[in-house]
């Protein structure tokens, strides 16, 4: 397509591109079957959301980039565009994969010739952009340089819009209103980078005073200028725009470029991220925070909510028995019927559906058509279209129950469950024949439980599970269910964190000291040659900058702990038998006469604290000082050095004991000194004692 | 009405310090103790004082190390006016600020503020003082961005400078974050997510300097006991402070370091006076005292800091270069109605002192001249501090320099950018740029 002409920038068509694809699986199995952006939020899809506030900002021109499920987003688009005034273009390509390949699919069909808005398609949000877009525009006139303006909303760490494990935290210095760094923010801080913010020290040389932000909701409305999706191209593997894209341009050294912040604070702004923001965000419109676009205003056309007392929210056309109780903050679509003793509190129900009497729903968002008989019970899920709940079902929270899904009679659909009635290996093939789990759905019902493995392939994603959990609805911290050891982790984690000091000083040694053992377990336990031993010893050291002493203090320890002095022989645990095994392995972190005398210290050291009782730690430690003197390891010269060094004659009893198990050695060593003639005899008969 | 007795609300101790920084001039033996160096005329030690005078505190200890004590002494007994009741005491030489305030600790009543004496400052001391009142902290501290350096002698403190990184909470201005650039990792700053959470937007200011002026709980001595008998020349910046900084968020180090023993302690004495007031208040609900294990563990040490607004002067004369840079703004703004007119040329932006003399042809700029300086003819002064008694021979040029009490500089020297130090006598024609003159034996 030729690049338009270039008209005034005043006059320019203010154009946005909303990315309709999530490029995620948490709404699965209901994405499976439509649009992440069509989703009913509050009986209105997804998007019309994203449009509207769009159209509010004065945008004439919207690039819809969709993927999975093209078809039904095309068509919404279309039937959109009739009532509303911008001009919105669908652009369909398969083969997305993430945001950066829509950025580079934008950049390739030269769509774009200014500064434009991007935004995901599950934004909702009441912000005018008029000054942001004013502020971009004037940067850019005095700074080429800057390329991107992100708009970021004020809140609190744990504002309940505020999607949890997807926050982020930025580093702005709010004199140039430049973002200087980013870092995502898990929710669960498994490792020691995701428990510190890192970022480089050079940033101090250019802007002394900075701001560390974690209490802003970012919901990824950039003013993007051409330069972004070009980028995109240049750099092939950016894949997120704030983990990739943003992180890469403020830690580029190259590309000089610079990212910018608008902070708003007292409007309403969100992304249905996750199956939890769906829930936060419903709430939101329902309580209004999201004014103007809330049910009442209608935003569907056709639709005709009114207003009522305590945030409820009902069609004309709904049929309310007497006996039922609305209660507070509920939405009721057109044609729905609710029967006698029927009870809603804090629940969103589509068009044309029918609740049975005596059915309770709380927290619930049930979609259109749905069918729930009497004496449900409906706590803090999702329900999608045409799924039937036959009589006495209970459903507990966190459910997703897809569209088509029946469940029959007085089944309990257990807590987080995610219920499909799609045939196994779908993806457009009828043929498969669904086969209904009646364990979950009950005999008469019509479904399966979703399994997250199916289609879910990229690889790349080691994520923590327990960070995938918390997005999920109704996901309740305390109800986390932690095997022993993670609690013990877990423990250990908030230990941590409260000293800094400690975990400065000690965390490398620590770390050392667990690869090692690590290191050492295997060898032993999977019979490794001793060769490949010091190979992964090695290379761990290398990788940790570390020298011989750090290893050697971790490897004499390591192997003597296998060491069974009660052991009888043959057994393969004792000490000579494990140390001709296994003693090499000490002998290559030990080089020089300097090493030598080392090691005889940590052997000392090593077994008075391995043992507890003297006469084991004995019976460890001669063995192992006559080993290491027969092969070398530890020469003449180093153990007499040792044995009268003042070193060795201080520390703990045990300690001293065992210098004296080296007693009969050393006089034998020193008279060998000096008589070497009749030297080797000796030996030769304390061997075979 | 009876007479009572007032209870102070707060002591005050003033550091006057050795000046490793103002070396040559804090010299002893040839000079005088930095407290006393002139700053457009006055003792150093004077402002601070009067700083003091007008935040209402009427009780003053002066700690002064052994080496300057003798003139300080002086100073306070017979020169010194105001309306303080100063009390001076005296420590070793080689003793750090923590273990200065250790050893005066049964003197110390109340919550107590401590200030350094080359602090000079244009900040109402109100504003400092409320600041403490009003949010009840362990410790309130004083930060203050230094003003830009116009050049002049720079000292050898140049090289290499340490800096300081400071956090500061952006909504309570609770410093939550104290760092030296030579303990941490070059290449990478750091910081734990933890602490981001409590507290989620933080300043970190890598241009803020501790001012040194701190207002301390009274509980705080016995910490600061407790930290000078386990380090060597403890320091309360480079070590109380960042104990008690790091004290609010880790539990394990307010525990282990006796941080957590020392308030509680007090607390059982005397409950804070914030505390005591709500308890007293007829509209407060009583508080249910949540006293279970798993109650969020609450650190007993609150940090304030304090910044001074840019448009505040705020200077510490720790070296040279500052002590210079101080100078020249004390000597802008100080009225000079005393300066001699007649034969030398006085710039606007000078101060000379009583029976100073100024020869013929002898010109004066952007420089202090100290009181009894003899002056010849033909003599060019500019961006200096000339202190008392100094005499300069004719067709001296000055540029830059700092020439101390008694010294001489002999004719048609020519100095740029030098200390002289106290009583040394510059030989005639002396060309030098950049350099430390001073008797050799001293150092």
């Amino acid at each position: 397509m030729p690049p338009k002409e270039k008209v005034e920038s005043t006059e320019q068509v203010l154009q946005a591109v909303i990315l309709a694809d999530s490029f995620d699986e948490r709404f699965q199995p209901i994405t499976l079957e439509t649009a992440r952006c069509l989703l009913p939020l509050c009986n209105v899809p997804l998007i019309s959301y994203t449009f509207e506030f769009l159209a509010v900002a004065g945008v004439q021109e919207v690039f819809v980039f969709c993927c999975s499920h093209s078809d039904k987003v095309k068509a919404f688009v279309k039937k959109y565009e009739k009532s509303s005034n911008m001009k919105i273009n669908t652009i369909v390509s398969q083969e997305l994969m993430s945001v950066g390949d829509a950025m580079r699919e934008l950049d390739a069909k030269q769509l774009i010739d200014t500064d434009f808005i991007l935004v995901t398609g599950d934004v909702v949000s009441n912000m005018k952009l008029d000054q942001v877009l004013e502020e971009h525009r004037a940067r850019r006139q005095a700074d080429k340089s800057a390329i991107m303006t992100m708009v970021l909303k004020k809140a609190s760490p744990q504002h309940r819009s505020r999607s949890v494990g997807d926050g982020s935290l930025f580093v702005l210095d709010q004199g140039s209103k430049e973002c200087l760094h980013y870092q995502p923010v898990k929710a669960f801080k498994s490792t020691r980078e995701d428990r510190r913010m890192t970022m480089n020290m050079e940033i101090f040389d250019k802007h002394p005073e900075i701001q560390l932000r974690n209490d802003l909701i970012d919901c990824q409305v950039d003013i993007c200028s051409v330069e972004v999706p070009a980028l995109f191209t240049e750099n092939f593997d950016y894949q997120d725009i704030r983990a990739d894209f943003v992180h890469g341009i403020l830690t580029s050294d190259l590309l000089g470029k610079t990212i910018h912040f608008h902070e708003v604070s007292d409007v309403y702004a969100a992304r249905v991220r996750s199956t939890q923001m769906y829930d936060a965000v419903s709430k939101d419109i329902i309580s209004r925070w999201t004014f103007p676009m809330v049910p009442d205003s209608n935003l569907q056309v056709g639709d005709c909510y009114e207003y009522r007392r305590g945030l409820v929210y009902k069609e004309k056309s709904v049929v309310l028995s007497r006996t039922c109780v609305v209660e507070e903050k509920v939405v009721i679509g057109a044609n729905t019927q609710i029967d006698e003793m029927a009870v809603l509190s804090n629940c969103v129900i589509g068009k044309n559906c029918v609740i049975g009497a005596n059915v309770k729903i709380d927290n619930a968002y049930i979609w259109d058509n749905v069918v729930i008989k009497d004496n449900c019970v409906v706590q803090h899920s999702i329900i999608a279209n045409d799924a039937v709940l036959e009589q006495g079902v209970t459903i507990n929270k966190g459910c997703l129950i897809s569209f088509k899904v029946t469940v029959g009679a007085n089944t309990t659909v257990p807590a987080y469950s995610r219920l499909t009635a799609l045939a196994e290996g779908e993806d457009d093939d009828s043929d498969a024949e669904l086969i209904s789990d009646p364990a979950v759905v009950g005999a008469t019902g019509r479904g399966r439980s979703f399994t997250e493995a199916e289609g879910s392939d990229d690889e790349d994603e080691v994520e923590d599970p327990k960070n995938k959990q918390v997005s999920m609805l109704a996901f309740d911290m305390s109800e986390l269910m932690l095997s022993a050891k993670e609690q013990e982790d877990s423990a250990s984690d908030f230990e941590s964190e409260a000293s800094d000091l400690e975990e400065d000083l000690i965390s490398p040694e620590e770390e050392l000291d667990r690869e090692v053992a690590a290191t050492l377990d295997r060898a032993f336990q999977d019979g490794h040659d001793v060769d490949i031993a010091v190979l992964e010893l090695n290379t761990l050291r290398m990788a940790t900058f570390s020298n011989f002493k750090e290893m050697r203090k971790r490897v004499i320890p390591g192997v003597l702990k296998h060491i069974d002095p009660v052991a009888k022989p043959g057994s393969g645990k004792t000490a000579k038998e494990i140390l001709n095994r296994w003693g090499s392995l000490v002998g290559k972190m030990i080089h020089d006469e300097e090493d030598q005398l080392d090691g005889a210290y940590i052997l000392q050291r090593a077994c008075a604290t391995l043992y507890q009782d003297v006469a084991q730690a004995q019976r460890v430690f001669a063995p192992a000082l006559r080993y290491f003197y027969d092969e070398d390891i530890l020469e003449e010269d180093a153990i007499l050095e040792w044995y009268h060094s003042e070193k060795s004659q201080q520390g703990t009893d045990i300690e001293k004991k065992l210098r004296e198990v080296a007693a009969p050695m050393i006089q034998h060593l020193e008279q060998s000194d000096s008589e070497e003639s009749d030297d080797e005899d000796d030996e030769e008969d304390e061997d075979s004692e | 009405m009876p007479y009572r007795k007032r209870v102070p609300e707060f002591q005050a101790v003033i550091m006057a310090g050795y000046g490793n920084g103002l070396i040559p001039l804090s010299d002893e033996k040839n000079n005088m103790p930095k407290a006393l160096l002139p700053i457009v005329n006055q003792p150093m030690i004077s402002y601070p004082l009067a700083w003091l005078e007008s935040s209402g505190v009427s009780d003053v200890i002066v700690v002064s190390l052994a080496s300057g004590s003798k003139k300080l002494g002086h100073y306070l007994d017979r020169v010194y006016e105001g309306q303080l009741h100063i009390s001076m005491e005296i420590v070793d030489d080689n003793c750090g600020t923590a273990q200065a305030l250790a050893r005066i600790k049964d003197k110390i009543k109340t919550d107590f503020i401590v200030i350094s004496c080359d602090l000079l400052t244009s900040l109402p001391p109100h504003q400092f003082l409320d600041m403490h009142r009003s949010e009840d902290p362990t410790v309130t501290a004083l930060f203050f961005e230094p003003n830009k350096s116009e050049g002049g002698p720079s000292g050898s403190a140049k090289e290499n400078e340490v800096t300081q990184f400071v956090g500061i909470d952006a909504t309570n201005s609770q410093l939550v974050y104290l760092n030296n650039s030579d303990e941490m990792d070059p290449e990478e700053f750091s910081v734990r997510m933890s602490l981001l959470s409590k507290h989620p937007v933080m300043n970190i200011s890598r241009l803020l300097q501790d001012g040194h002026l701190y207002i301390f709980k009274r509980w705080v001595i016995d910490l600061i006991n407790e930290v000078s008998i386990k380090r060597t020349r403890a320091s309360l910046k480079e070590h109380v402070l960042p104990l008690l900084v790091k004290s609010q968020h880790q539990r394990v180090l307010a525990d282990r370091e006796g941080v957590t023993k020392a308030a509680e302690a007090s607390l059982s004495v005397n409950p804070s006076t914030q505390a005591l007031a709500l308890s007293l208040s007829t509209t407060q609900a009583p508080e249910i005292e949540d006293r279970s294990e798993n109650a969020q563990w609450k650190s007993p040490v609150k940090v304030k800091a304090f910044v001074v607004a840019k448009d505040v002067y705020c200077g510490r004369a720790n070296s040279i270069a500052n002590y210079f840079e101080l100078n020249r703004y004390y000597t802008k703004i100080t009225d000079k109605d005393r300066n001699p007119g007649g034969q030398g040329q006085v710039g606007a932006d000078s101060l000379v002192g009583d029976d100073t003399k100024l020869g013929d042809r002898t010109s004066v700029k952007k420089s202090t001249l100290g009181s009894h300086v003899t002056i010849g003819k033909n003599v060019k002064i500019v961006n200096s501090i000339v202190m008392d008694h100094v005499v300069l021979e004719d067709n001296v040029k000055l540029d830059g320099c700092i020439v101390c009490s008694g010294a001489k500089i002999c004719e048609k020297s020519s100095l740029k950018d030098c200390e002289v130090g106290g009583g040394f006598r510059v030989e005639k024609e002396t060309q030098a740029r950049n350099e430390r003159l001073v008797d050799f034996q001293e150092q």
